[in-house]
């Protein structure tokens, strides 16, 4: 008889509900859910492939050194010898990321091995680098922790403003929400510098300038200042094509005629502080107009980052603000060498680093040790490989932003010689003479229950049997990872010869590259688009490429005052002529050719000056 | 169906005891369920308590225990000393279907044709379809708001043909229906709770059944207006992308479709020295759908998908080889569809372009 489990999907932040079927262990599917509330029954490609990613051919089966198979005991073993020098060093040079879908439980388990077993406070998760920094802004602003309404919600607003027109590649089932409160009645406005499809079928489109959507968003709740907008005058001859003026003034007439209004943002597209700050004002701004009925609607990336940040995965603790450790970027930045070993735990450095980035990296550490499930790019470079359990093959719960602890059921047992990462943290632990963390969901949820503010009235227990619980987000104590960064106002970039520099090279959180569809988890053959996504590219409008000469999928010569890049060229049709798109995950090519990011390294991913550029064939 | 169909009566109230002699014939009885956070499957049952009969349909069709979402081909074993032990998966043993919707009745007589009418026949649906019994329970109104099986050739509230048994409420009782040799096993397990149906059971069903197709469906597909511009090549560019830009590649209306057939061959290992070649359903609708051996065919845009999906639905396969439509209008693509666009929106949309500018989308 096969099992059925009840699971979220860790694909990114909506939480969407599903189970998970097994026969014997072996293949596992993925199965829809009508009654949970986020889902309805509706998943986007990630989620159906998910029951793939369980049993996967790139599954981690057995420990590795340098790539080899080994047994546990010598894998632990030389991990604790790589280890233990560091411990006794002067200095503190040893740092954790993990994954933004690591669960509750495990992630309570890390923080807990970085603090008491490392003695590091250098500890961090990716959803630093799609979720944090947006979220802290809106928090910043109102002054109280960022609780989301639930995304059903959407289809009681009668406008909704969605910043990113990509929604359904970046969040797809925020999109559907958006889509179906459309249907029902509500106008849908899309704010974008391109129209990746949402546009299309938006009430309206306004398209500005790259890089100024705060600047628009800014004069927006400038302009509802003065008599709620009733005298709009404001100058957007900077900010984007003549149309947009028309498109400010139509927008301003919609939020005048709307009682309620939803402002949707992808916390993907947007990770950083300002966004999320801007964001939150206007929302304060139309709710100080119409006397309330404004909310943001932020859909964040990773599944687990909020849950994950409760439970300490984060370099600042609330309770510590002083004893604050390095942040993702900082451990990631191989040009200031501030660590000398470093432990990844469920995360590909690749999906953030490229190939050049990720050989800066292995150059400047020492140790680098992996604990994941699959075979990913940064295994290959590490020192030790440690298999862990991994979705489906565990039980565990997320956070999600709208203040529920969903849980994941346990499908399936572990792979090969796999274990759950408590486990393999406080064996690590005894190696190393250290007092071991919690290793098993009970025990480690006595420690939650009476650590974590909020989580009290949780257990496993009631989380298997009710799938998900309230919590209170507004009793967790605010996280201190970020200061106050003034961005600088949109400025269009002024070139002193346009003949020599025709291009504008701009970066986007595109979500393409991870999207293989269905044969994502199981096929090999998909190594050669992963390839191909992973080596450096650019995007271009055909007309440019045409023009210029340059063929898809060849080699091109990217070249700014900064520096060059040999990347592969695309063409995308919903670009603007003169645009060259850099996809965001490629941050050591945005380095060589944008420069540093604007902001601070610890909160700012996405902040690259737009920069003037040439291209060439290869 | 094996020659004439009997009709009995069965006392609602000896439903109960109905399934309980069904899991005393020794096959194995599936049946709707209801999980504890309220979803229904069809899951195998141990007692008639954990019948869940006020179900409406579940989001996944019963058809999957004929054409499961992953199934083995063989399973393969390394051997130190010789060639590798190759072993194909046991038959299946006999199970009911039980409470199965007309809809997925029709989707199955679907999938009949496509596996077991075509030359060679598919071994494996075929060891499914010969274990399994099919015991039907009509409607006597949608068993959900998505859903427009009188919108499809040969479908409705009451399944005409495909079933064992079929079982449906008329007032305190079920007209039970037995039209198959398997049916008949089933009837005699059942001789003590039934008794011979009467004419007034039979129009009463009739009556009930009309009155639901022309009063309660609220969703309308005209699929017979979308089939003839299918057809006749007549849909245009446009209107594939006006439906592309609803659609998010993800797959579910193929995943969840009772009649879609397309599936994928890998292989997989359980460790170093053993795996399997399974095959697991797959969907026109996925972005690397078209690609060949080595990532030979790429940018096959989502409109085209759109199309071939449509094509497969209401031309080729079903229609144009059958006569029969290839939806059968259980809505569970309604439902599941990211982008709100299901079958009955698409051929809206298909339906509705102008004429003059037809033709140009080949």
């Amino acid at each position: 008889m096969s099992k059925l489990v009840p699971a979220v999907c860790p694909c990114c932040g909506a939480g969407c509900g599903l189970y998970l079927e097994s026969e014997d262990d072996k293949l596992v599917v993925t199965v829809p859910s009508r009654a949970d509330a986020v889902s309805e029954g509706r998943l986007c490609m990630r989620g159906w492939q998910v029951g793939d990613m369980v049993r996967s051919s790139l599954h981690l089966g057995t420990p590795l050194l340098h790539g080899s198979p080994a047994s546990w005991d010598e894998a632990l073993h030389r991990a604790v010898e790589l280890l233990q020098p560091m411990l006794n060093g002067p200095q503190p040079a040893l740092g954790i990321i993990t994954a933004g879908h690591l669960t509750n439980e495990e992630g309570f388990a890390v923080a807990h091995f970085a603090r008491n077993v490392l003695d590091t406070p250098n500890i961090d998760n990716f959803g630093r680098s799609v979720d944090g920094p947006t979220i802290w802004g809106l928090e910043q602003v109102s002054g109280r922790p960022y609780e989301r309404p639930p995304l059903r919600d959407l289809v009681n607003y009668d406008l909704i403003i969605c910043l990113s027109s990509n929604l359904g590649d970046l969040n797809a089932q925020a999109c559907s929400w958006v889509v179906r409160a459309q249907q029902m009645g509500a106008s849908l406005a899309v704010v974008d510098q391109i129209d990746d499809g949402l546009g299309q079928v938006a009430d309206l489109y306004l398209k500005h300038a790259p890089g100024a959507v705060t600047a628009v968003l800014r004069l927006l709740a400038q302009t509802l200042e003065t008599d709620c907008g009733a005298e709009s005058s404001a100058d957007l001859a900077d900010l984007g094509p003549p149309q947009l003026a028309t498109e400010f003034a139509r927008l301003v007439g919609m939020l005048q005629d709307s009682a309620k209004v939803a402002i949707v943002l992808s916390t993907r597209a947007f990770s950083t502080p300002h966004a999320g700050m801007v964001v939150s004002e206007l929302a304060a701004r139309i709710n100080a107009c119409k006397g309330g009925g404004a909310e943001v609607f932020a859909v964040n990336g990773t599944p687990n980052s909020v849950g994950l940040g409760h439970m300490g995965v984060v370099p600042y603790l609330a309770e510590q603000p002083d004893n604050g450790g390095l942040g993702l970027f900082e451990m990631l930045d191989a040009t200031e060498h501030r660590l000398d070993g470093l432990i990844v735990i469920g995360e590909e450095l690749m999906s953030w680093l490229d190939r050049d980035g990720m050989d800066e990296l292995r150059e400047m550490l020492d140790v680098l040790i992996v604990v994941d499930s699959f075979r990913t790019a940064t295994s290959r470079l590490a020192d030790v490989t440690l298999p862990m359990c991994g979705y489906g093959e565990r039980e565990g719960s997320f956070t999600t932003l709208d203040g529920k602890v969903r849980w994941n059921g346990k499908v399936v047992g572990p792979w090969r010689q796999c274990r759950y990462l408590p486990r393999i943290l406080a064996e690590l632990a005894q190696g190393l003479g250290r007092q071991p963390g919690p290793q098993t969901i009970e025990q480690i949820w006595q420690d939650i229950n009476q650590q974590v503010p909020g989580y009290q009235n949780t257990s496993p227990a009631a989380l298997r049997d009710f799938n998900e619980l309230d919590i209170d987000l507004q009793a967790i104590p605010p996280n201190q990872d970020y200061s106050v960064v003034e961005a600088p106002d949109y400025a269009p970039i002024e070139v002193a010869d346009p003949k020599k520099w025709q291009y504008t090279l701009m970066s986007r959180y595109d979500a393409h590259w991870w999207i293989y569809d269905g044969r994502m988890w199981s096929l090999p053959l998909l190594y050669r688009e992963m390839r191909d996504w992973r080596a450096g590219h650019v995007m271009m409008h055909p007309k440019d490429m045409e023009r210029d000469g340059l063929r898809p999928g060849r080699p091109i010569i990217v070249e700014t005052a900064r520096g060059r890049a040999e990347v592969v060229a695309h063409p995308y049709a919903n670009l603007d002529e003169g645009l060259i798109l850099l996809p965001a995950h490629q941050r050591h090519l945005m380095e060589v050719l944008m420069g540093p990011a604007r902001c601070d390294r610890r909160s700012c991913a996405l902040a690259y000056q737009r920069t003037p550029a040439r291209v060439r064939r290869a | 169906m094996e020659g004439e169909v009997e009709t009995y009566a069965l006392a609602a109230d000896n439903l109960t005891q109905a399934v309980q002699q069904l899991l005393g014939l020794g096959d194995r009885v599936i049946a709707p369920t209801r999980t504890r956070k309220g979803d229904i499957f069809f899951r195998q049952i141990e007692t008639p308590e954990a019948f869940e009969l006020d179900f409406g349909n579940s989001l996944v069709s019963p058809v999957q225990y004929l054409r499961p979402g992953k199934e083995v081909y063989f399973e393969y074993s390394l051997k130190a000393d010789g060639p590798p032990e190759i072993t194909a998966p046991p038959p299946p043993s006999p199970f009911i279907l039980l409470a199965i919707r007309p809809c997925d009745v029709a989707a199955i007589q679907c999938l009949d044709h496509f596996f077991l009418q075509r030359d060679p026949v598919d071994t494996l649906y075929q060891q499914r379809r010969e274990a399994a019994t099919l015991i039907a329970l009509a409607c006597v109104e949608p068993a959900a708001e998505t859903c427009f099986c009188p919108c499809c050739e040969g479908g409705g509230p009451v399944a005409e043909s495909g079933y064992d048994v079929q079982l449906t409420p008329v007032g305190d009782r079920y007209l039970v229906e037995v039209a198959t040799e398997k049916g008949r096993r089933v009837r005699q397990q059942w001789a003590g709770l039934l008794e011979p149906a009467t004419a007034e059971i039979i129009e009463r069903r009739d009556a009930q059944k009309d009155a639901a197709i022309h009063q309660l469906f609220q969703v309308q597909a005209n699929l017979a207006a979308a089939i003839r511009r299918v057809s006749a090549s007549q849909v245009n560019a446009q209107s594939w992308e006006e439906i592309a830009q609803h659609c998010y590649s993800c797959g579910a209306c193929s995943y969840l479709c009772p009649v879609c057939t397309c599936f994928d061959v890998n292989d997989i290992t359980y460790d170093d020295q053993a795996g399997a070649r399974i095959r697991q359903l797959d969907s026109c609708r996925l972005f690397a759908y078209p690609r060949e051996a080595a990532g030979g065919v790429r940018g096959f845009s989502t409109p085209q998908r759109v199309r071939m999906y449509a094509f497969h639905k209401l031309a080729y396969d079903h229609f144009q080889e059958r006569g029969c439509y290839g939806c059968v209008g259980c809505g569970r693509c309604i439902i599941t569809c990211l982008g709100h666009m299901g079958m009955p929106t698409i051929c809206e949309v298909i339906r509705r372009e102008p004429a003059e500018e037809a033709g140009t989308g080949h």
